[in-house]
């Protein structure tokens, strides 16, 4: 009975610089959230890229204290599959973390796991929708042995349908009578519930209203390593500052724009140029990384592609050795025939190095906890 | 030897009959007084009383695994009979109160009778001829079953006498003609502790059985002069709670008291038990059926959780790998 869902989206995200956030500890909003004694709401909003699973992260990794929360969480991802945007699979890694934590919900399991148990025994057995919403909201009211944190990111992300429902049903766990609290995360999205962001306890955060010095402090200190004289440098900053909108991805994107040229040789000027010319919308900034990726015709631009491919468009998340493999095999082969001596033969001699040089910008390798092997993970949301 | 003969014969008819009818002058009062009840309800109140336990302030929902749990609310409604275990710390002891407390709300036609086994230690039994020291405990249980039930707030004072009488008159039954040869009548009192101290354990329970079943019946026909236990009266009104709470005590006392018990209820279908703290659960023997019934602390949801971990292993594999 698959209750417990590997949600991993939670490990790909990237954690905080140290220079940053800092001033959501301070902000009233989340104090107002983190110190009320009854259930309430803490909504960041956020542009895309504008760094909110980021601050979720933040948020979540601050909830263990010495008096620990129970704390149950969820991370949509469109570009994790189907199973990572279904409010079914959200509704039920929530319940499985709370009920882990406390032994106290378990009664209201009860009866619908006994009903299933006869039919559960391959593991992957339908848990009901309307059972699922139910023995949460009962969970949620219910005096725990401490509070009750529900944390919730990228809802945009989510399936379309009931979307809604799901929003209101949060909001519902955030006015109950107790001590819930919920901490939702959304890019600007039209299903809230009415009167949801006027109601004293939501505490709303506009994300990109409030990350412009964050911003500030990243930019200066990345530009630090690029060599440039301080006018040029101020002059860098107060561009990439004034043009990144509370868009944090985009930022990133420039430092390693900027990163690259720098290591390759250009100078102050050229790199203000290319600073210049880079798209500061971000949609129109990854279609332009996905044309020069399609537009050379190098052995890397080729590796490239096919390695965006087969992270892609697998049916599952590949794992290093898998891709090395795969990437052995040459599209172009007529008659090809298995065997050590091809692979040998064929495959990378630095599957890591050639990653990063032909792929760098879309994917990263990464090891994540409680995996045996080394898993791809898109950098970058398209 | 003829003539002897037939005067032992004569003697034991004028005892037998002199006993019986001394025993319908028993009243419930005396018979009480004789068999020195261990009160339990002054422990049942002492424990509510107390706003701490173990030094912990005492919590409302501290329980919640056994009242909200569906076996213990199936149990309240039709079954046999459960078996309540924990870990220390989870004060079952001050649970068993609770659950007293609980089903004595239950409008039945006898109340709960219940007794806590840590109230005997350091008690001295009654003279009982045959019996050993574990039975002496059981001896203890049954007595204060019996005062309980035949001084249930419920009863009238005929029923409570009924009570009295059908468990002496079993036991005057046990006896042979020379037991009665050696015995002398005297007060009632005098006479109940003669009885008391010639029975054996199994006649005793078979005493207790036929006191049971009268305080059924009359108890039913008390609230219904013509109602027969075949009329399809709430079950749950009709039913008798056993609760013991046996917090270690010897092996045999306990196992010889499930025996028992599970024939008290294959006699009488309305008698229901439950027992908490029992030492070795797997030593009870217990019957995997629904009318025997085991709730272990927190035990479903270590399994649910290790299972949906298990579930969560076989969703991460691939159909290859999960076929």
């Amino acid at each position: 009975m698959s209750l417990h869902f590997d949600n991993s989206r939670y490990q790909n995200i990237v954690t905080h610089h140290d220079l940053t956030l800092g001033w959501l500890l301070e902000s009233k909003e989340y104090d107002a959230w983190m110190s009320s004694k009854s259930s309430s709401m803490l909504f960041i909003e956020g542009k895309a890229g504008s760094g909110k699973s980021t601050l979720v992260r933040f948020v979540r990794d601050r909830l263990h204290g010495p008096k620990p929360n129970i704390v149950a969480d969820f991370f949509y991802s469109i570009r994790d599959g189907e199973l990572h945007r279904s409010h079914e699979v959200m509704l039920r890694s929530l319940l499985y973390d709370i009920l882990e934590a406390d032994e106290s919900c378990f009664i209201h399991v009860q009866e619908t796991y006994r009903d299933l148990l006869p039919s559960g025994s391959n593991g992957v057995t339908k848990w009901p929708y309307k059972s699922l919403k139910k023995i949460l909201q009962q969970c949620c009211t219910r005096q725990l042995r401490s509070g009750l944190v529900l944390i919730v990111d990228a809802l945009d992300e989510s399936d379309d349908s009931d979307r809604e429902d799901i929003t209101t049903l949060l909001w519902n766990f955030a006015a109950t009578k107790g001590n819930v609290k919920v901490c939702l995360a959304s890019r600007p999205i039209n299903d809230l519930p009415k009167g949801f962001d006027t109601d004293p306890r939501c505490h709303h955060l506009l994300l990109q209203e409030r990350n412009k010095q964050d911003i500030e402090k990243y930019t200066h200190h990345f530009l630090g390593d690029l060599n440039l004289n301080c006018k040029t440098k101020a002059e860098a900053q107060e561009y990439i500052v004034d043009h990144a909108d509370g868009v944090f991805m985009w930022v990133h994107l420039i430092e390693m724009d900027l990163k690259m040229h720098s290591k390759n040789g250009c100078n102050q000027k050229e790199l203000m140029r290319t600073l210049k010319d880079l798209p500061t919308d971000l949609k129109k900034y990854y279609e332009l990384m996905l044309l020069e990726l399609n537009s050379k015709n190098d052995l890397y631009t080729k590796y490239g592609i096919r390695i965006l491919q087969f992270c892609l468009f697998s049916h599952r998340p590949i794992n290093l050795s898998e891709l090395h493999q795969a990437l052995a095999i040459s599209p172009d082969e007529q008659d090809f025939c298995p065997s050590p001596d091809y692979l040998e033969q064929n495959m990378s001699s630095n599957i890591r190095a050639l990653v990063a040089k032909s792929a760098g910008h879309f994917v990263e390798i990464k090891a994540i906890p409680g995996y045996d092997r080394t898993w791809f993970h898109f950098v970058l949301l398209c | 030897m003829s003539f002897g003969g037939k005067a032992d014969i004569a003697v034991a008819h004028t005892n037998r009959d002199a006993f019986q009818s001394l025993i319908d002058a028993v009243k419930p009062e005396d018979f009480c007084g004789v068999v020195e009840p261990v009160d339990q309800k002054q422990y049942l109140d002492r424990i509510l009383g107390t706003p701490t336990w173990g030094g912990i302030p005492r919590n409302d929902d501290q329980f919640f695994w056994i009242f909200e749990n569906m076996d213990y609310k199936e149990w309240k409604r039709d079954l046999r009979t459960l078996v309540l275990s924990a870990p220390p710390e989870r004060c079952l002891e001050l649970a068993a109160c609770y659950i007293v407390h609980d089903l004595q709300s239950i409008n039945t036609i006898t109340s709960p009778l219940y007794f806590f086994y840590r109230t005997t230690k350091s008690r001295h039994r009654l003279t009982c001829r045959s019996l050993g020291v574990h039975e002496k405990l059981i001896v203890d249980l049954l007595y204060t079953l019996l005062c309980q039930l035949i001084g249930d707030p419920n009863s009238s004072k005929s029923r409570s006498q009924s009570i009295v009488t059908a468990f002496l008159s079993q036991l005057l039954a046990c006896r042979t003609e020379s037991e009665f040869a050696e015995m002398v009548t005297g007060t009632p009192v005098q006479d109940v502790k003669q009885l008391l101290d010639y029975a054996t354990l199994t006649e005793l329970w078979d005493a207790f059985e036929k006191a049971v079943e009268v305080a059924l019946n009359v108890g039913l026909s008390d609230i219904a002069p013509h109602t027969t236990l075949e009329t399809p009266l709430n079950e749950a009104i009709l039913s008798l709670t056993f609760i013991f709470d046996l917090d270690n005590p010897p092996i045999e006392t306990w196992k010889s008291l499930l025996e028992h018990m599970r024939t008290l209820q294959r006699h009488l279908p309305t008698v229901k038990l439950l027992i908490t703290n029992p030492p070795i659960v797997s030593d009870l023997g217990l019957r995997q059926t629904q009318s025997e019934v085991h709730i272990e602390y927190d035990k479903e949801r270590k399994g649910f959780v290790s299972y949906c971990n298990l579930g969560s292993l076989i969703f991460k594999l691939t159909p290859m790998q999960r076929a």
